[in-house]
């Protein structure tokens, strides 16, 4: 799989420098909002990789490498953790820097929100990758972006139940731990259901 | 051993199905694989290499069923370049060989370097910037360089200049000098296929209409040239195909069943694929 990682970070490293100097940028922003931005935008560059593997027609070639349907589609998953652990990190690093700057204790609320900020992200992945496997980036982006919208507006109707309940725990860990195991299994079986869709694609 | 045996493959698609094909690549050998466009080349070796699904039959590589866990693991020893290069068009032959190399265990970078200069190609130089020749020669590099025991290629010379074209089918050549190295090798130019094949398999429509060793093909048939209306005087089933104009007729005759007086003339492999595909304009 390393040879497909590396494949992926050429490529993305030559077609989207600027892009990625933004996203290192907004990363290391004070406070959360921007550096959620880019651990959002960092998700997403997975989809981006999988574009131009289509217009180069890579996995034509890949299927007779010693690579295995698993392989091929996994190595996207793990692109887009190392994507998003890295943005998160970076945004991380700067929250602490700036605090040891200001001599003050770093903002725990501004690290719990990377962190949230990282799962949604993960999970906006996993949502996102099934789809760009069963439809192709172009049609996927937009099935994406419908149920994406379709996914803001039922947050935003169950907004101040989600507050209330969110309330009623005492500490923030229960919640984020809970958060984190669920994005790991999330993500198992979001992959799972790719590989599925891999091969009866490409049979 | 064979290097690929086949037996009772079929494919089936909406309007075109493929086989039941069987066919034995042995070890040490070249095999052509000939055909119009659309015949089913492609289609097969996508099949040989488990990348698209079969309706019926087995194929096994090196002695391995392509539907075996291991199979995956064996890719290590096929080097395959298809019709196109298929490589990321910002990345360089440079680019390529890291990516090899973190591939296939036995990667050799000294054995892709040479090709790299034997083939006159820049190694920093962007693949979206190279012609379609070095683009083939590229990915011939590649499937070169990690040691294969089999080598697929898929209209791999086609865009090569004459030149390049001898200089790579040498390389093919060479490769087999080793017993256990064997190539399917898939094209439309006969004349190279006839220049380094050992076996030539056949085509058309979907059917493989002969698979036979080069040589017993070039013996076996014959040319005729004799004027229209003594065609009717040749032995019925000793003409494979025929072609008429208002100078004369011309025919593929096997020579075991014509009159020994019969003057007959050498016939090449593009004559014998040429009357056989077109087998239905006798008569």
């Amino acid at each position: 799989m390393k040879g497909l990682l590396l494949k992926d970070f050429y490529t993305l490293f030559k077609q989207m420098k600027i892009m990625l100097l933004i996203l290192v940028i907004f990363a290391c922003m004070p406070g959360y909002s921007v550096a959620s931005f880019a651990i959002f935008y960092a998700a997403l560059l997975p989809v981006t990789a999988l574009a131009y593997d289509e217009r180069c027609k890579w996995n034509e070639l890949a299927v007779m490498m010693p690579y295995s349907s698993r392989d091929i589609v996994l190595s996207k998953y793990v692109l887009g953790f190392i994507f998003v652990l890295a943005a998160s990190a970076i945004a991380a690093a700067a929250q602490f820097i700036t605090a040891a700057l200001g001599s003050a204790a770093p903002d725990t609320g501004a690290l719990l929100s990377l962190l949230l900020s990282a799962c949604l992200s993960l999970i906006l992945l996993d949502v996102n990758l099934p789809i760009m496997y069963r439809l192709g980036v172009e049609k996927g982006r937009i099935a994406f972006i419908i149920l994406i919208f379709a996914g803001v507006m039922s947050a935003v109707s169950l907004g101040d139940r989600l507050i209330a309940v969110l309330a009623g725990f005492h500490s923030l860990a229960l919640p984020t731990a809970g958060m984190l195991l669920f994005t790991v299994l999330f993500s198992a079986a979001s992959a799972a259901l790719s590989v599925n869709i891999y091969r009866h694609k490409t049979n | 051993m064979n290097a690929i045996e086949i037996n009772g493959l079929v494919r089936q698609y909406s309007g075109f199905t493929l086989g039941s094909l069987d066919l034995a690549l042995p070890s040490g050998s070249i095999m052509g694989l000939v055909g119009e466009n659309g015949a089913g080349k492609s289609t097969t070796i996508k099949l040989i290499m488990n990348a698209v699904s079969r309706d019926a039959g087995t194929v096994s590589v090196l002695g391995v069923s392509n539907q075996d866990a291991a199979f995956t693991a064996l890719k290590e020893d096929i080097g395959v370049v298809l019709d196109e290069a298929y490589f990321p068009e910002v990345m360089s032959a440079k680019n390529v060989g890291s990516v090899m190399k973190n591939t296939y265990r036995k990667w050799n970078g000294k054995v892709y370097q040479d090709y790299l200069e034997r083939f006159s190609l820049p190694p920093d130089k962007a693949f979206r910037d190279y012609s379609r020749g070095m683009k083939m020669k590229l990915a011939i590099a590649a499937a070169l360089s990690h040691d294969p025991k089999l080598l697929i290629l898929d209209e791999a010379t086609s865009g090569l200049d004459p030149m390049v074209r001898d200089d790579i089918l040498n390389i093919f050549n060479d490769f087999t000098r080793q017993a256990d190295h064997s190539v399917l090798l898939s094209s439309h130019i006969v004349s190279d296929l006839e220049k380094i094949c050992d076996y030539i398999a056949f085509i058309h429509g979907g059917r493989l209409l002969f698979c036979e060793e080069k040589d017993r093909l070039l013996e076996e048939y014959a040319l005729v040239r004799l004027p229209k209306e003594r065609l009717a005087d040749l032995p019925e089933d000793s003409i494979i195909g025929q072609k008429c104009s208002e100078y004369g007729a011309q025919a593929l005759v096997l020579r075991s069943r014509v009159p020994e007086d019969l003057p007959l003339e050498h016939t090449n492999l593009e004559d014998i694929i040429l009357f056989l595909a077109r087998g239905d304009q006798k008569a």
